[in-house]
């Protein structure tokens, strides 16, 4: 009988919870806005017809031939466009390298066309920094052990969206070339990186920007 | 269980370095190779040395012969 009276409470009091409940119903509404926030692009094409083998045949110590290529940002930010230059020689060249380029000024030092100890006996670059790199138009940066590998990074500045900017670059053969170097070639591969302006730490390494560039690439064409 | 977790953390914090420091970067890459010229021997254009020795600075003139008599001058 006792249990009885339990079951009749508990029934009660949970029917008397459930009418509460039900009682706490409100009116309301609701809206829902939304946005999709998008990422910009960032492109740079490199116009190579003025960029021959003709141009820079049958050198003699002395000479000083122009070469130019035209970068164009098809992109639509703002790019920071640089060139690595690296002129690979067939024959080893002095502290004060044969084969070198500079600004159609023409106005490299002897000291402008050694590089840096610090530098000497690298392939890569990796310390120079982008603030580094705007210092200066061009800059001597590295040069292999067995002193065939020279490179050169080129500050080639900002490039607005659609715009287009000419490198006037020149290729010089030194009056210190020797007869060593009769019937040597040179090879001049130029590596054009535009890299986004906005926001761009100066502190970076060029090292940096180069793994970033392949990486990129890899992504692009696996 | 707890290097599984320091393994973790290390490499969510090396992942998320990386992703900070990510920036636009595109690349081109064009090349050339330029050539020193070589001295060539050339046998129609001998240098002047040579010239000078084939020939000699005195040679035999045993008359002149005039086109015209000086009274036709």
């Amino acid at each position: 009988m006792k249990k009885k009276r339990i079951a009749a409470a508990t029934i009660s009091v949970l029917a008397l919870i459930s009418a509460i409940t039900g009682s706490y119903a409100y009116f309301t509404d609701k809206k829902s806005i939304d946005i999709s926030a998008k990422t910009t692009n960032l492109a740079i094409e490199v116009d190579d017809r003025e960029f021959t083998n003709e141009k820079v045949k049958n050198m003699l110590p002395g000479d000083s031939r122009e070469l130019s290529y035209t970068v164009t940002n098809v992109g639509k930010a703002d790019a920071l466009v640089i060139s690595e230059i690296t002129l690979i020689s067939s024959v080893p060249m002095d502290d004060t390298v044969e084969w070198f380029i500079q600004d159609t000024d023409g106005n490299f030092s002897d000291e402008d066309r050694q590089v840096d100890p610090e530098m000497a006996g690298k392939d890569f670059v990796d310390e120079v920094t982008i603030n580094e790199v705007m210092d200066s138009k061009i800059k001597f940066v590295s040069l292999t052990d067995d002193s065939k590998v020279a490179k050169f990074i080129v500050n080639n500045g900002v490039l607005a969206r659609n715009q287009t900017s000419t490198v006037d670059l020149l290729l010089t053969l030194g009056l210190n070339a020797g007869n060593s170097f009769m019937d040597s070639n040179c090879e001049v591969i130029a590596n054009v990186y535009g890299i986004q302006n906005e926001n761009t730490d100066g502190a970076l390494t060029w090292e940096f920007i180069k793994d970033t560039a392949d990486a990129n690439g890899q992504i692009e064409n696996p | 269980m707890i290097r599984h977790k320091i393994v973790l953390t290390v490499f969510i914090l090396i992942m998320s370095t990386y992703t900070s420091m990510a920036n636009y970067v595109d690349k081109e890459c064009k090349s050339i190779t330029a050539c020193a010229a070589s001295w060539e021997d050339n046998e129609e254009t001998g240098c002047c040395y040579e010239i000078n020795n084939e020939i000699p600075n005195e040679t035999d003139v045993e008359e002149y012969v005039f086109p015209v008599t000086p009274s036709e001058i």
